[in-house]
């Protein structure tokens, strides 16, 4: 089990997070120099993880130039804890590696799986919420607290269905998780989004639903919309700015939970630096007006 | 129970395989099937950028709409078996070799190799180039014993065809093309010195020298496989080239 960080009480809601509830940028390929020479304007950078994988080569070596510069967040897109058969070793001692060469701030992954029977789907698969699920999710975040010593955060996916198997809400199933594996919560406020209208998912009670105490880290990114009527889909892509409803509900979740760490993630058609840092900028502007409305009623 | 459904569910993704993951999937407007594909087109064409982020070069020359059916198929018959995705697409090469429809362009198997030595070469572990002073201390008498072990980002490329000038005539930047004649072979090398990847053929003779050295073998057995094959081989001028190059890491006897 790990120990919960130490909490002021005096604060007036919860900040597990070790780091300032500050907004952060992905760390992509064409931006690297700006990071490696430290000249990008940003509080802190999530990296994926696996993309650092390599035992040496210049990749790795800019990434302890960025070290040098910024906190790190490692985000894992393929550890795939909600996996049946189990997580791979292997897969675990790598990041164990990558986790002690850089020191990061938070360490995350999904809610999803994508290896089954050693293939490995390279998309974020959903689950069933069922209690088989919970079981599988829970032992395997439980085998990577311990192997690295540490809590991750636990991301919830977007979605385009729902299952048939499915007994729990999401929320229900991440509440349950957060209480049995003393995990923390990373906010994919685009995700609750996108699945919301693809699902006919209640945004609202899911956000009433999870433990805001448990969240450390937000996500936002831009989505796009396929299709018109009953065939519009929205497709997490993760390619545009932030859309307005997003910041809505992003602002929502602000002022439901406090002021979390956010990241603005931006993984295809990838813009210049300076339009990713904006978008940064936009969520820094509302963290600080949250934040300063926290500090007045204290005050008062 | 779980596992059943995820089997089901990486079917769809890799191969559009809706039939069994149906039943388990709520029903909604537009159809389930809609929904279904989004992960399979997501899957596929994350990977098909992928491959073609580690094939550039094997791109440019089929265009990229075949290329975008050759990485297709190569994703259903070889799909990833590790996330780390930058080690993904290593049997390319040997793959486009049975490929019927590449069968036109006999270059493409080696060229993909080539490319691929390069990517190994990039993400390999780094490594102290040999010091030459340490074989200047051999023994005189006892330096044909000598073994050398080679850079972890070394690759002998081989091939009947001028793979490396293909190579550097695919470069964005390059706009003076000269005529290639395609019934050359070339050997060469790929490596990395610090934080460049580089490349460059290199003399028949030479070739076979590295291979029996990479092979474990000792310097006067490697030495004579050179000679036996090019009687000018030049064994000082290849070897301070090497030294020099950071082509090997330690030697022992």
């Amino acid at each position: 089990m790990i120990a919960p960080p130490p909490q002021d009480p005096s604060a007036s809601s919860t900040r597990p997070s070790p780091i300032p509830a500050t907004a952060g940028v992905g760390l992509r390929h064409p931006h690297m120099s700006a990071f490696a020479d430290g000249t990008a304007k940003a509080a802190w950078i999530e990296i994926h993880s696996e993309n650092f994988f390599a035992p040496g080569g210049p990749r790795m070596a800019q990434l302890d130039q960025v070290r040098k510069n910024y906190p790190i967040s490692c985000h894992g897109v393929g550890l795939s804890l909600g996996t049946a058969e189990g997580v791979d070793e292997d897969h675990l001692k790598t990041l164990r590696g990558l986790v002690d060469r850089i020191d990061p701030i938070l360490v995350s992954e999904h809610l999803s799986f994508s290896v089954v029977d050693g293939i490995y789907v390279n998309d974020l698969l959903p689950l069933p919420y069922t209690e088989e699920a919970l079981e599988v999710v829970a032992r395997n975040v439980d085998q990577t607290q311990d192997a690295l010593g540490r809590q991750i955060l636990m991301e919830n996916p977007s979605s385009y269905l729902t299952f048939t198997d499915s007994t729990l809400s999401e929320w229900n199933f991440l509440s349950a998780l957060v209480e049995r594996t003393g995990c923390g919560l990373l906010l994919d406020v685009n995700n609750i989004y996108v699945s919301a209208q693809n699902n006919d998912m209640d945004a609202a009670a899911y956000l009433d639903g999870i433990p805001g105490d448990a969240v450390q880290e937000i996500h936002l990114a831009g989505h796009t919309i396929s299709g018109a009527d009953e065939d519009r889909l929205l497709i997490d892509t993760h390619g545009d700015v932030v859309s307005d409803a997003v910041w809505a509900l992003y602002e929502k979740t602000l002022n439901k939970i406090g002021p979390r760490p956010t990241l603005i993630e931006w993984d295809t058609d990838i813009p210049e630096l300076d339009k990713l840092l904006d978008e940064a900028g936009k969520a820094r502007s509302r963290l600080d007006a949250i934040s300063s409305s926290e500090g007045s009623i204290r005050v008062a | 129970m779980l596992h059943e459904l995820q089997r089901n569910f990486a079917s769809v993704a890799l191969k559009n395989i809706t039939a069994p993951l149906l039943p388990n999937i709520e029903d909604v407007a537009g159809g389930k099937e809609r929904r279904l594909g989004v992960y399979h087109a997501n899957t596929i064409n994350s990977l098909i950028e992928v491959l073609a982020s580690a094939y550039p070069v094997t791109q440019r020359i089929v265009g990229e709409r075949f290329f975008n059916a050759l990485a297709k198929s190569f994703i259903e018959s070889n799909p990833p078996q590790q996330p780390t995705l930058f080690r993904y697409g290593d049997a390319l090469g040997d793959f486009l070799d049975g490929f019927a429809p590449a069968q036109g362009v006999p270059y493409l198997t080696d060229t993909a190799k080539l490319e691929w030595a390069r990517i190994n070469a990039y993400f390999a572990e780094d490594y102290e180039p040999l010091d030459p002073q340490k074989l200047a201390e051999i023994d005189p008498e006892k330096v044909g014993d000598v073994c050398f072990k080679v850079a972890p980002t070394l690759h002998l490329i081989e091939s009947a065809y001028p793979v490396f000038q293909i190579w550097a005539v695919n470069q964005p930047n390059c706009d003076d093309v000269p005529k290639i004649d395609l019934t050359c072979a070339e050997q060469g090398l790929v490596s990395r010195r610090a934080n460049e990847v580089f490349q460059h053929v290199v003399t028949p003779g030479a070739f076979t020298w590295l291979k029996t050295l990479s092979d474990g073998q000792p310097l006067g057995a490697a030495t004579n496989d050179a000679m036996g094959l090019d009687r000018n081989f030049d064994l000082q001028n290849t070897l301070r080239q090497h030294l020099a190059g950071g082509t090997f890491t330690t030697i022992h006897i």
